[in-house]
This record gives C-alpha cells, sequence and structure tokens, in this order.
C-alpha cells in the first residue's frame, strides 16, 4: 500500500521535472498552409469598444470564413499599448491617445462617437440632472439622492478602475483633473451596469452601446445620450471609439477597417446607437 | 551495480524536483523586487507605506489605506473564523463520534477545495444585498469581506488545530481523568494548552490565506483606496490593488508601484509563514 503510494508520487515527479528539464517539447503545430490560409486578427483593448467590436468581428468573419478575429476586453490604456508592443493587431480605445503615446506613430482611425451615459436603477424616480449636479455627485459634494429630487438615501457612486478609457473620458468631460470620491471600483462596463442594476441607490456611468432595461440613462441638463443629441452637440458627455495600428496597417488589418468604416459597419454601429463617421 | 545505479539516478530525480520550487521561487523573488524596488527608492519607503494618497494617473503611490485595509479584513475575519474553527476542532477531535467525523471531515477538505471566485459569487449575490438591506448601503464592504474570507481560512484553521489536538500525547488526558476531571475540564485545562503552539500555527496560516485571497477580495470589498469609518464601508486590499489595475499598467512607474505592492505583500506573508513554522515546531517566538 505505502509502496504504491510511494512509487505513484514518483511517477508524478518524474514527470513534472521531465516537462520543466525539457522544457516546451516539439510539439509546436503549425499546420503547413494548404487550402485557403486560416488568417488570425488579434483585436483587443476597451471594454466599452469591445461591446460593439464583437458583434462588428462577427458580422465580418461570416463574410470572410477564413479570417478568425479575435476580440479580447482588456481596457483602453492595455489596448494602446498592446498595438504599441504588437500583442494586439489593431488596439482599441475609447478615449484620445495622451501623454507619450501619440508620440508612438499607432495608426489612428476614429470608428465612431460614444455618448457615456449617467446611469441609475430602473426604480430611482431622478430622470434629469444638470452637468453640475453630476459632477458635484461624483466630487463627493452631493451625498443624497434628496438632494437632486430624489429619495431620502444616500448616493453609491461607482466608478470605473484605474486607467479605464470611459473613466478617463468621463472625468476629462465632467470634473477635469479632481479626483472623484467614489463608493465603489467595478472592474468593466459589465462591472458598472450590474453593480447599478443591483443597487436601487446607485449611480454609474457606461457606453451607450451597453444600456439595457437593468438600468436606465439618465438625462444630462434636459438632453438624454443619443447619437442624435451628440451629432447636434447637445449632450456633452460623448468620445471617441478607435481602432490602432502599429504603424500603418497591414492588407489584413486594412480589411477589418475598411469594413467597420464602411456602410455595412457604420450601419451596425449605427444601429447599437452610436455616432457614424462617414 | 543497476540497483545502486537506480538509486543514484531516483535521488538525483527526486533533488531536481525540489530544486524546481526553489528556482520559481527565486525568480519571482528577483523580479518583483528588480521592479518595485526602483519605484520605492524614488517615492521613498516612508512616503509609500504611509503615504494616504493612491492616484496612479497623477503618479502619487502610497498604500497606507490598503495596508490599514488588508490589516483589518484580516482581523476582523480571523475574529469570525478562530472561534468558530477551534471549537469545530476541538469537536472533530475530541467529541465526535466516528461516524460523524466521517461526514465532517470531507465536508471540510471541500470548503478548502472550492475555488474563490466562488466564494466571492455568492458573496455579491447573497451577502453583499444581505448587509445593503439590513445594515444600509453599499453592502460592499469590509464586513462582506470579513465574513467571506473568514469561511475561506475556516478550512485550514480546523485541519492544522485538529492535527494539533491529536498529537497531544494520550497519556496527558488519561492522567488528567485519573485526577478526576471531567471531559470539558480535560479539553479546557490539558488538552487545549498542549495544543496551544499548532492551533496557533493554524491560525497564522489562516490568516496567510486572508491577506493573500484577491479574487473574493474584490468582488465583495467594493475596491476604495481609503481608510473606512466603519465595517460597513468599503476599503481595497494589496493583492485586490495589484489585480485591480494591472491591466491599465503595462509599463512605467505605475506598474512599478504595483510590484511595489508585490514586494510589502511578500514581505507579510514571509513573516507569517516564519512564525506559523515555528510555532508548529514549538518553540518560542
Amino acid at each position: 500500500m505505502k509502496k504504491g503510494v510511494l512509487s505513484s508520487l514518483l511517477v508524478v515527479l518524474l514527470l513534472a521535472t521531465s516537462v520543466v528539464a525539457i522544457g516546451c517539447p516539439p510539439e509546436e503545430e503549425d499546420p503547413p498552409a494548404e487550402d485557403p490560409v486560416e488568417e488570425r486578427l488579434v483585436v483587443g483593448g476597451s471594454s466599452s469598444v469591445y461591446v460593439v467590436a464583437v458583434l462588428l468581428a462577427e458580422r465580418f468573419m461570416e463574410k470572410h470564413p477564413h479570417i478568425v478575429v479575435e476580440t479580447h476586453s482588456v481596457g483602453s490604456t492595455a489596448g494602446v499599448v498592446g498595438a504599441h508592443e504588437g500583442t494586439f493587431d489593431i488596439g482599441m480605445s475609447s478615449r484620445w491617445l495622451k501623454g507619450d503615446e501619440p508620440g508612438w506613430g499607432l495608426g489612428e482611425f476614429v470608428i465612431c462617437h460614444d455618448a457615456i451615459a449617467a446611469i441609475v436603477h430602473p426604480d430611482n424616480p431622478v430622470e434629469n440632472l444638470t452637468m453640475e449636479e453630476v459632477r458635484k455627485i461624483f466630487l463627493g459634494e452631493i451625498t443624497n439622492w434628496n438632494e437632486v429630487g430624489g429619495k431620502d438615501v444616500p448616493i453609491t457612486v461607482i466608478i470605473r478602475e484605474e486607467g479605464s478609457g470611459t473613466r478617463g473620458a468621463f472625468e476629462d468631460i465632467v470634473h477635469e483633473d479632481i479626483e472623484p470620491v467614489p463608493t465603489l471600483i467595478k472592474i468593466g462596463t459589465g462591472g458598472v451596469r450590474a453593480g447599478v442594476a443591483g443597487d436601487p441607490s446607485a449611480i454609474g456611468y457606461i457606453t451607450i452601446a451597453a444600456l439595457d432595461e437593468t438600468v436606465r440613462a439618465l438625462k444630462v441638463d434636459g438632453v438624454a445620450p443619443t447619437a442624435a443629441a451628440v451629432l447636434a452637440g447637445d449632450y456633452g458627455i460623448a468620445r471617441p471609439f478607435l481602432f490602432l495600428t502599429y504603424g500603418e496597417p497591414d492588407p489584413l488589418e486594412r480589411k477589418f477597417i475598411d469594413f467597420v468604416l464602411g456602410p455595412e459597419g457604420q450601419d451596425m454601429l449605427a444601429d447599437e446607437g452610436m455616432v457614424r463617421v462617414d | 551495480m543497476p540497483r545502486s545505479y537506480r538509486e543514484w539516478v531516483i535521488e538525483r530525480l527526486l533533488i531536481a524536483a525540489a530544486m524546481v520550487s526553489v528556482v520559481i521561487i527565486a525568480f519571482i523573488i528577483i523580479t518583483i523586487f528588480r521592479t518595485g524596488l526602483p519605484l520605492i527608492a524614488e517615492v521613498g519607503l516612508f512616503d509609500f507605506l504611509f503615504g494616504m494618497h493612491w492616484r496612479p494617473g497623477h503618479e502619487i503611490f502610497g498604500i497606507f489605506p490598503m495596508m490599514i485595509g488588508t490589516l483589518l479584513v484580516t482581523l476582523l475575519s480571523m475574529l469570525i473564523s478562530v472561534p468558530l474553527g477551534v471549537l469545530a476542532a476541538m469537536f472533530l477531535a475530541e467529541v465526535a463520534p466516528d461516524v460523524i467525523r466521517n461526514i465532517l471531515r470531507p465536508v471540510i477538505e471541500l470548503l478548502a477545495g472550492i475555488p474563490s471566485v466562488v466564494y466571492g459569487f455568492v458573496g455579491v449575490i447573497v451577502l453583499v444585498p444581505f448587509i445593503r438591506t439590513y445594515f444600509g448601503p453599499p453592502g460592499f464592504s469590509l464586513l462582506a469581506g470579513s465574513i467571506v474570507l473568514a469561511i475561506m481560512a475556516l478550512p485550514i484553521i480546523i485541519t492544522i488545530s485538529e492535527d494539533a489536538i491529536h498529537a497531544v500525547p494520550k497519556s496527558y488526558k488519561e492522567a488528567s481523568f485519573a485526577l478526576g476531571a471531567t471531559h470539558w475540564q480535560t479539553i479546557k485545562n490539558v488538552i487545549l494548552p498542549a495544543a496551544r503552539s499548532g492551533i496557533l500555527a493554524g491560525v497564522v496560516l489562516g490568516s496567510g490565506r486572508a491577506i493573500g485571497e484577491t479574487m473574493a477580495a474584490i468582488m465583495v470589498l467594493g475596491n476604495i483606496p481609503a481608510i473606512p469609518d466603519s465595517v460597513l464601508d468599503p476599503i481595497r486590499t494589496l493583492t485586490a490593488n495589484v489585480a485591480l489595475e494591472m491591466g491599465y499598467a503595462p509599463h512605467g512607474p505605475h506598474r512599478q508601484a504595483l510590484f511595489a505592492t508585490g514586494i510589502v505583500l511578500f514581505v507579510a506573508i514571509s513573516i507569517l509563514v516564519v512564525i506559523s513554522n515555528r510555532l508548529r515546531r514549538g518553540q518560542q517566538l
């Protein structure tokens, strides 16, 4: 019995050490290209752009069965750096390039403009806030819904994690360089939406592409966040969605970008509530 | 000859296996210290450890609120799990009939095997709304995190404490009975003191688990890098800090600061492991 245990342990150890010692076994299979080469395009970055990029990629793959488009939701900053370092063929960002980034020589394509909606729980009676009220809520100067015409409950302020494109754009537009005073920090667009959907006293912000029935978008200064309002300049909390390539896009990248910027891609984006760029 | 040769090969293989973990640890230590130390040097150890503000966008790196957060959530979770765990271990080792013990043991082991994300998920779905409804918003809080981490530390505390109680020589117990002590008096006055250092080792390892836990912590703690006013306020732990921001910090001082956070964690956990090992060997601190 004991001997059995020992010897099996030994076998496990032997296997483990041999794998480590040999390193990567020579199994890297790179099947020689025969019939139409399967091409792979890796797209990653902003979790806001991701919401629409998944749809675009699906349609694109239907039209080009030999091309596989992988989409990754990792955040804008990682998208920009990923495009620069080659992790992604196309990086996605939901804010303009900033800091050192413009000097990296990335190919920059605005695929659409987006509005950021301030969202609340569907049961919240508040429908409209002024930009000043939004600002004060996120800076912690207004802390109870009754100060803006709601119930007497403390406001749960939910923001995104450091480095998020949505957070960067929202802060630039709404309260510039001042630090927000949040109650909670959530990861990703979905995290904020789920957080607001689960808390009747919460306020957060997400791209209008990610709005659904679990949350309600507030009007800001009486204007609902829509593509039309952004285009007319009436809704102020808007930002671009960017595709970024390392230098000039190669033919495969070009193909996807052309599709997104073309009539079909733009129609799809408009259907998601985005502001088209064509 | 062939036999001694085989012995020789097996011995080397065993050494190699043992070396693998040493090499890995060495690599990890070198990486986190090489990346993190320059930032600590630049910011200053005092400002890094005791700075009240964490604003990576403005290159202000102070982890004090997160150290306090980690400390509080660990202490509070131990406050919940240590009494529960030690009592459960006493029951398992001394009181429980074999039938019950044979059911309880695997259940507790199962508790240890559940992935942390599942604990976090149950916390978000059940515990957080409960706290929000009955104690006030936001629900994501020090309290929620402490309860979740307490449950996660329980199996460690129970199994190690139980081992320690089992290790008390039978003669102690028999002597106590012979002097006319009841079972409870024996447990309280003889077995527990004799098993003390082993139980403490379990508690220390349990707090190591609470300090190191990341996923469940991120899910229920709210992640605000500020010192809480009450148990109902959200906090951010050191581990959560690294996991939350690493995706956004692929380079530059922000990334170094996250590695520096890792150094602080590494030092804290090392201290706990050393303490726990000494306790288990029954040495004085």
